[in-house]
């Protein structure tokens, strides 16, 4: 994970999802390794309480180690939080599967019912299918305690949801053709579980990345500012072409007023371009061009919400200049 | 400490039930059970250490139990001893019955059993050969071809092989009862002995075939001479009845196919005696009888009724509308009773041929005389539904001798190894574990790919459209004051 690789565009919502796939992937192949190759004593009844810990406990460690790289945490800075969210991912899980399997169970189901939830080498879902829900909840638990419980409905209905679709696309590819096959159908738990887990759970926020103003036109091409300030206050920046005191001068030449147009950030990070001057200034965008030149009559000037991407036009026909607005990872600065 | 307590006990109460993890899959399997009371131990092996010991080493993967859910098969290795010996049989899947979950299974539709045997052996034998000397025997040449088929190399060799002590005995029997072939009763050494005497006594004799009468007589009396006993006795040989015939079992003129019904269960009831536990035979002194057909099938889709056992009615042994033909004129020269000759060979522990050429006979000949095998595979197919859970398989023995032995298998609930491929006869051959990067290194592949794709579209969106717009107008250079404006928090770089 690496916020640099991240573009700010709608994509940015599946990083997460990928990646927590990839280890959910790398959990299943683990157990599965663990299982051919070291051929484990544990009795037959803790192989769902090992496999659902273990993916629990890998798609939590995901989660948080992904959100270190992100935040380029430190290696120590990291460790403990990697390891705590990790281990009460593990443990929560081991222990609702336990209380699944040996109260839930029990108190529900009766008759034949009772014998067949209580035999754990019978592959079904129905009788699984709350303990892969809950150990889905515990690999959201893990993390959000770190997030000291921030998006708390996120991490609790995503991490059930991760732990239900994992636990249907288990059953699907077990039983798909004629036959049953758990070595598909163990993959797919694990890429579907980490998929969603990382759908769901967390997204990356906006605070990591930063509004940035880049001209466009011929003069000072590439030049860029910073738009939010390094505490996160809320600012603005201003654009014209003054010598002294503005943030980005553009040349009068380019029909680029004293202060033209100015983009302030406020404290919950959205953007606003004002238009400041009498010269044209337009804010353009796919199927939308929004006017922001200033009119004397009006008290206050005309303003429009940015985004990533957003184009400002200074000025009009061969004295012209343009900016644009661009969402980069705050780290860069 | 809660959660300690709680994985302490749980992981605890896994040990002690006796369940060996087999290499290379996700299944357990619990200790075999065998049934009391058996002539035979059936040794079903369940653990790496048993198949090194006692197999090839490039067929312990074999040896070892393989459970394919995908496929819906299942794998068991075994073997038999006797006083923990190894006591190899030329078995075959008529010999065994398979049992899964408390049924047993019968082959057919969805459900394929096979078994499989390894590592060949000869075991001492004494062959004793029933040659067919009724007049029919005259007609097409056929006493010619049967003495070509018996001077193959091939079959002299499987007679008398090089690495191990057999003895051979040749009857013909006609309506006199069986008569040694040169005769007085010789038993043949080595091969010359061998060809000297089909060479120089293998004749057409006259009179009708007392085929039952005779196998009966190999089967009985002649194995409790004296002279055999101390034979067998000596070199530890296993009796191997081979019975030749062209036609139908046939005592007078009047004889009708049905009239053969009740002289066949006397026969059959007689072999199932002398094949028991109560008669006081050794496995190893116990005889097996092997017919062989030189002709056409007069019934070639005919199959000894499962549920049969040594009452044989007339109907199902002949056909209905045979019942009442006679043979000698009619229904011998439409072919060869293999009816009979198949459960013979059923119940005498060994198997029935119908050839009509010398190649074929000599093929016949050499399976009578077959390799014993030191163990065994045994395969099904069934319904992966019925392997969602563990599951109880028993194999028991149901010639030869008796045996029976069970192990319960547990494959894994939640997890399974890569799955088999389609090796020779459709049977699945269990793939390497390294099967698993086909589906990781492509899985990963992908997702590293989509990982990167948001950068990549991304940029090269901006590199096709967000180009430096070309000046309209000619613009003056800025003035030396305009660059140094004033500094912005970060300037400088490129996107």
């Amino acid at each position: 994970m690496n916020i640099f690789l991240i573009p700010y565009t709608w994509y940015r919502h599946l990083a997460m999802a990928f990646w927590c796939a990839s280890w959910g992937l790398a959990g299943w192949a683990g157990v599965l390794t663990i299982f051919v190759k070291l051929s484990p004593s544990w009795h037959p009844a803790l192989d769902g309480s090992v496999l659902l810990s273990t993916l629990s406990g890998t798609i939590a460690f995901a989660s948080i180690a992904g959100e270190a790289a992100l935040r380029r945490r430190s290696l120590l800075q990291s460790v403990w939080r990697v390891v705590l969210g990790t281990s009460l991912a593990v443990l929560i899980a081991m222990l609702a599967y336990w209380v699944w399997g040996e109260v839930f169970n029990r108190l529900v189901y009766s008759g034949d019912a009772a014998i067949d939830a209580a035999d754990s080498s019978l592959v079904s879902l129905r009788y699984r299918f709350g303990a892969f829900a809950l150990a889905g909840l515990a690999s959201g638990l893990g993390p959000l305690v770190l997030r000291k419980g921030s998006g708390w409905f996120n991490h609790l209905a995503g991490g059930m949801a991760a732990g239900i679709t994992g636990g249907v696309a288990w059953h699907l590819l077990n039983y798909q053709g004629h036959g049953s096959d758990l070595f598909w159908a163990g993959a797919g738990l694990g890429g579907a579980w980490g998929f969603v887990h990382g759908l769901l759970c967390w997204g990356i926020p906006n605070e990591l990345y930063a509004g940035w103003l880049r001209v466009m036109s011929w003069n000072r091409y590439s030049r860029r500012i910073p738009v939010d300030s390094l505490d996160g206050q809320p600012t603005e920046r201003f654009v014209g072409h003054f010598t002294r005191g503005l943030d980005l001068f553009l040349p009068a030449d380019d029909g680029v007023m004293e202060m033209h147009v100015s983009v302030a950030v406020d404290e919950e990070q959205r953007y606003t371009a004002r238009g400041l001057s009498l010269q044209p200034t337009r804010v353009r965008r796919f199927l939308e061009s929004i006017n922001l030149r200033y009119d004397p009559r009006r008290p206050a000037p005309l303003a429009t919400k940015l985004s990533s991407g957003d184009r400002i036009e200074l000025g009009e026909g061969a004295h012209q200049a343009e900016l644009e607005f661009v969402m980069l990872p705050k780290e860069e600065r | 400490m809660i959660l300690r307590v709680l994985f302490g006990v749980s992981l605890l109460s896994g040990c002690g039930d006796g369940l060996t993890p087999i290499p290379n899959t996700t299944t357990r399997v619990g200790r075999p059970e065998l049934v009391d009371g058996t002539e035979l131990e059936l040794k079903i092996f369940t653990t790496l250490e048993d198949c090194r010991a006692r197999v090839q080493p490039d067929e312990v993967d074999l040896c070892m139990p393989y459970v394919d859910r995908s496929n819906g098969e299942v794998r068991l290795g075994f073997q038999f001893r006797l006083d923990s010996d190894v006591f190899p049989l030329p078995l075959t899947q008529e010999h065994i019955k398979v049992g899964h979950l408390g049924r047993e299974l019968q082959g057919g539709g969805a459900n394929t059993i096979n078994v499989v045997p390894h590592d060949p052996v000869r075991s001492p034998q004494l062959f004793i050969l029933l040659i067919d000397g009724s007049s029919s025997m005259a007609q097409g040449g056929r006493m010619e071809k049967v003495r070509k088929s018996l001077l193959m190399p091939e079959v002299v060799g499987a007679f008398f092989p090089s690495d191990i002590r057999t003895r051979v005995v040749v009857f013909q029997f006609t309506d006199r009862g069986p008569k040694p072939l040169g005769g007085r009763l010789q038993v043949l050494e080595n091969g010359r002995e061998y060809r000297k005497m089909i060479r120089d006594h293998l004749r057409v004799q006259s009179g009708y075939t007392h085929l039952y009468d005779a196998i009966r007589y190999a089967t009985g009396e002649f194995l409790q001479q004296q002279a055999i006993q101390d034979l067998l006795t000596l070199y530890e040989m296993t009796p191997t009845v081979v019975a030749l015939t062209d036609g139908f079992n046939n005592v007078s003129s009047r004889d009708t196919c049905g009239v053969n019904a009740e002289r066949l269960s006397t026969l059959l009831q007689h072999l199932e005696r002398v094949r028991s536990p109560e008669y006081g035979s050794d496995p190893r002194s116990r005889p097996s009888v092997y017919t062989v057909g030189l002709g056409r099938p007069l019934r070639p889709q005919f199959e000894v009724p499962r549920s049969a056992g040594t009452t044989v009615g007339a109907s199902v042994l002949c056909g209905r509308r045979n019942v009442n033909r006679r043979i000698d004129g009619d229904l011998e020269n439409r072919g060869i009773d293999n009816a009979s000759l198949e459960w013979i060979a059923k119940v005498g522990g060994g198997a029935s041929y119908v050839r009509q050429d010398r190649e074929g006979l000599g093929e016949a000949f050499r399976g009578a005389a077959a390799e014993r095998y030191h163990w065994f595979e045994a395969r099904y197919r069934i319904h992966p539904y019925y392997l969602r859970r563990s599951f109880r398989t028993t194999l028991r023995l149901i010639s030869f001798a008796t045996a029976e032995a069970s192990v319960e298998i547990y494959p894994s609930a939640w997890l399974d190894a890569p799955p088999g491929e389609k090796g020779e006869g459709g049977w699945t051959v269990q793939r390497p574990y390294r099967f698993i990067m086909v589906l990781l290194a492509p899985a990963f592949g992908m997702l590293l790919l989509l990982s990167y794709m948001g950068a990549a579209v991304f940029n090269a969106k901006r590199s096709m459209f967000m180009r430096v717009r070309q000046p309209r107008a000619p613009t003056e250079p800025a003035p030396e004051d305009h660059q140094s404006e004033p500094d912005p928090p970060v300037e400088g770089g490129s996107l």
